[in-house]
């Protein structure tokens, strides 16, 4: 699905990380573990291409990824087009990043900026699928800040397969939640027919889910 | 739908270009206007330049002395409210609790807002009230025009430097009380000289401020043709004012021509005072790391 | 020495803080010994003649709502236009020339704009479009429009850049484009800044002296179109004040100051109640 040929990210004053090789295959999940600090997060942005929006990275090598029907390196594509990455291959910060609205807002707003159909019935399903359904029910309106790291960690999750990508790319997605949950999320993640990529660091997670693993 | 919105950007543009260039017009016409007819003549009319920079003769028909004039304004107004804009900044943004912090602030906001106009009435009032009550000496003046434009700025003052002290790293206002100083000591010996260029320029913002006001001289002292005021209870010339009063009373082509001049030296005062103040602003803040 | 600086400061304090209370007791003072004598009618009227002993005031009123009015929505519309193009722009000359411009707008004195534009505006205007007078209130709402771009034009400017600072990243993450952005999530959320600043400018446009006084023709008439000269709050205390200041037709003044302070006032807490309850963002 996409092939990174002998990437490096440097920005002006520091070399992030040099020559990386990988093959994300379709479908499956990719695991990838290092040690902190090491560029992992920076590798997946440049998948997204975010790494390019705040600042100015030198990025050599090339990210193959059929794009509109044509084998495109991603490095290559102009801003304009950028937006339209995104909506096939998004990427989930371990770090919750919500908008200030309610809990239904935060799906709703982006289901009807991507004009997605009988959204309110997705949001319900998503919100089944990361098992925060329950929880929230009855209190869909409530202001989306208020839950606890753990709710906001699966809230953004759900709002990632409320758009339906082809690529998933999940920092950290379990960090915040208990070990029950976790493996609940494990489970859900493992029956996706979605090509997801997943920075971990746990290593029974790693053991479970990966179907590739790669040593940063 | 790509369309819509590029046709959004399209009348964003438009309006932009159109805003611009009124603006620009009206500034390029003071330039203009004002390089074509500015002269010693003009400034110093039949006067030695030199003799009336030293106030060895006074200047008829010239804009000296209302630029001596708008000076002397300024650097008054600035004293009289330097104490209590400082003071009370301070006060503000290390002294005070919460709720005096409401309503002080909201306090000076509101005056902030009161039109510079009734400034100005509220001081001439004050001054007719307390020339019959008293007899003494206050009527329209250099004193009571800077004691009015004194409380326009004073607002400015205060918020700068509450701000500027308020926008002290958290561990640079803690580090004299961790070593032991009082409040008051750290104020003095910490904070103060910190923040001393942001403090310097809040005055340069207040400066350029009380240069420009035209409706606050105009009931308070301002007059046409006084020459450079003796002390401060006679009245005085100021640019602004010379520059209403010449636009709407023009008798011919040498004062309208006088008018440009003046507006050009009002324009660059002002645009140098503004100036200064984003100058000394951008150069402390990168020297010190402020975001 | 520790305790006595803090204690002068707050006495210092406190005086400064008195002065508003001080402005607007004085004014209301003057105002209320004129509510029990007769003349109390004519003020709502719209006839002022000092002969006839009438000061109706509403006329200046009028004077200071349509041309404030009018010049708050020529600012608006072009500060939200030059503010919505720096933010979707993408060529960071055209940007930083329009911000520098706006911060130098700031800086222009407001006689320095009346000046200008009673000699280029209002020659092209008389030109160009057939009105009563020269100068109008169509003149005056332009210049005026543009004192007051710098005051919204950089609040708005700083509202959209605070709500991209915080919320771009986890859009464009999830799709949307930075146009999307802007107009389905910024602008929904900016209008309470938005709003406020516009009230600023309205308290900014209600007190100015100099731009109405010298462009807007100051006639006591009923304006019948924006082509007509009319005359605001802030000119009529002006004229009579500074054209003869020891005439007893002032009493009347105090109304209109006091009206004037007062509708400043009322926006003032009008932006401060928007404030607090739209704390959220």
């Amino acid at each position: 699905m996409v092939t990174i040929n002998n990437l490096s990210l440097s920005f002006e004053d520091k070399k992030i990380f040099e020559n990386i090789n990988l093959h994300i295959e379709k479908n499956k999940i990719t695991v990838i573990i290092g040690p902190s600090g090491v560029g992992k997060t920076s590798l997946l942005l440049c998948l997204n291409q975010m790494i390019k929006h705040d600042a100015k990275p030198i990025i050599k090598g090339q990210i193959l990824y059929t794009f509109k029907g044509i084998k495109t390196d991603l490095n290559s594509l102009k801003e304009n087009e950028l937006y339209e990455l995104r909506k096939e291959i998004i990427y989930v910060s371990q770090h919750p990043d919500l908008l200030p609205l309610s809990i239904y807002e935060n799906l709703a707003f982006f289901a009807k900026a991507h004009n997605i159909p009988n959204y309110e019935e997705k949001i319900n399903e998503v919100l089944k699928k990361v098992y925060l359904y329950e929880e929230v029910k009855d209190n869909l309106y409530m202001d989306a800040s208020k839950l606890s790291g753990g709710q906001q960690q699966r809230l953004i999750l759900a709002r990632a397969f409320l758009l339906n990508p082809k690529v998933l790319l999940l920092d950290e997605p379990t960090a915040s939640l208990n070990e029950e949950l976790a493996l609940k999320i494990e489970k859900m993640l493992q029956n996706q027919k979605m090509t997801i990529v997943i920075i971990s660091h746990f290593k029974s997670q790693v053991k479970n889910l990966a179907d590739k693993i790669y040593r940063f | 739908m790509p369309y819509k919105y590029k046709v959004y950007k399209l009348i964003f543009a438009f309006f932009s270009f159109i805003a611009m260039s009124l603006v620009y017009i009206l500034l390029g016409f003071i330039l203009y206007k004002g390089f074509s007819f500015i002269s010693f003549e003009l400034i110093f009319s039949d006067t030695n330049a030199i003799d009336a920079l030293l106030l060895k003769q006074r200047v008829f028909d010239g804009i000296f002395p209302a630029i001596i004039g708008t000076f002397m304004l300024i650097i008054l107004a600035l004293s009289f409210s330097l104490i209590f804009g400082f003071a009370s900044g301070i006060y503000l943004s290390i002294y005070a609790k919460n709720s005096t912090k409401r309503i002080v602030n909201l306090c000076f906001e509101l005056l902030a807002s009161v039109p510079s106009i009734l400034i100005g009435l509220f001081f001439l009032l004050l001054s007719i009230y307390l020339h019959d009550k008293f007899q003494a000496n206050f009527m329209p003046s250099l004193l009571l025009a800077s004691l009015a434009l004194g409380i326009l700025i004073m607002p400015y003052l205060v918020q700068n430097t509450r701000l500027s002290l308020d926008n002290i790293p958290k561990d640079i206002k803690q580090i004299g009380i961790n070593l032991g100083l009082s409040p008051t000591q750290n104020l003095f010996k910490v904070l103060l000289p910190y923040c001393s260029k942001e403090l310097l320029s809040g005055i340069f913002l207040s400066l350029g401020r009380a240069c420009e006001d035209t409706a606050v001289i105009m009931l308070t002292g301002a007059v046409a043709s006084a020459g450079i005021a003796a002390s401060v209870f006679d009245r005085f010339e100021a640019l602004p004012f010379y520059i209403y009063y010449l636009s709407t009373n023009y008798a011919d082509e040498k004062e309208l021509s006088q008018a440009f001049a003046a507006s050009l030296i009002l324009l660059f005062i002002a645009l140098f005072l503004f100036l200064l103040t984003k100058i000394i602003q951008k150069k402390f803040r990168n020297y010190y790391g402020y975001n | 020495m520790n305790n006595i600086f803090p204690r002068v400061l707050l006495i210092i304090t406190f005086i400064s803080s008195a002065f508003v209370f001080c402005i607007f007791l004085l004014l209301a003072i003057l105002c209320f010994d004129l509510f029990d004598s007769n003349i109390i009618n004519n003020f709502f009227g719209m006839v002022w003649s000092v002969e006839e002993e009438k000061y109706g005031i509403i006329l200046p009123f009028l004077g200071t709502l349509i041309i404030s009015i009018l010049s708050l929505i020529i600012a608006f519309i072009f500060s939200f236009c030059i503010c919505s193009y720096i933010f979707l722009n993408k060529y960071k000359t055209i940007n930083i020339f329009l911000e520098k411009s706006m911060l130098l707008m700031a800086s222009v004195p407001t006689v320095i704009y009346a000046f200008a534009a009673l000699f280029t505006f209002v020659p092209f205007i008389s030109t160009y479009i057939n009105g009563s007078s020269t100068l109008s209130i169509l003149v005056a709402s332009i210049t005026l429009s543009l004192l007051l771009i710098p005051t919204m034009g950089l609040l708005f400017l700083n509202s959209f850049r605070t709500l991209s600072s915080k919320y771009e990243n986890t859009c464009l993450h999830l799709g949307l484009s930075k146009e999307q952005f802007f107009y389905q999530f910024i602008l929904k959320n900016s209008i309470p800044h938005m709003l406020s600043a516009v009230i600023l400018a309205m308290a900014r446009a209600v007190g100015d002296t100099m731009i109405v006084l010298m462009l807007a023709g100051n006639a006591l008439s009923m304006p019948n179109s924006i082509l007509d000269s009319a005359r605001s709050l802030t000119s009529h205390i002006a004229l009579i004040f500074a054209n003869d200041y020891s005439s007893l037709s002032f009493k009347a003044i105090f109304l209109c100051a006091f009206l004037l302070l007062c509708s400043n006032f009322i926006l003032i807490l009008s932006i401060k109640y928007i404030q607090r309850k739209c704390n959220a963002i």
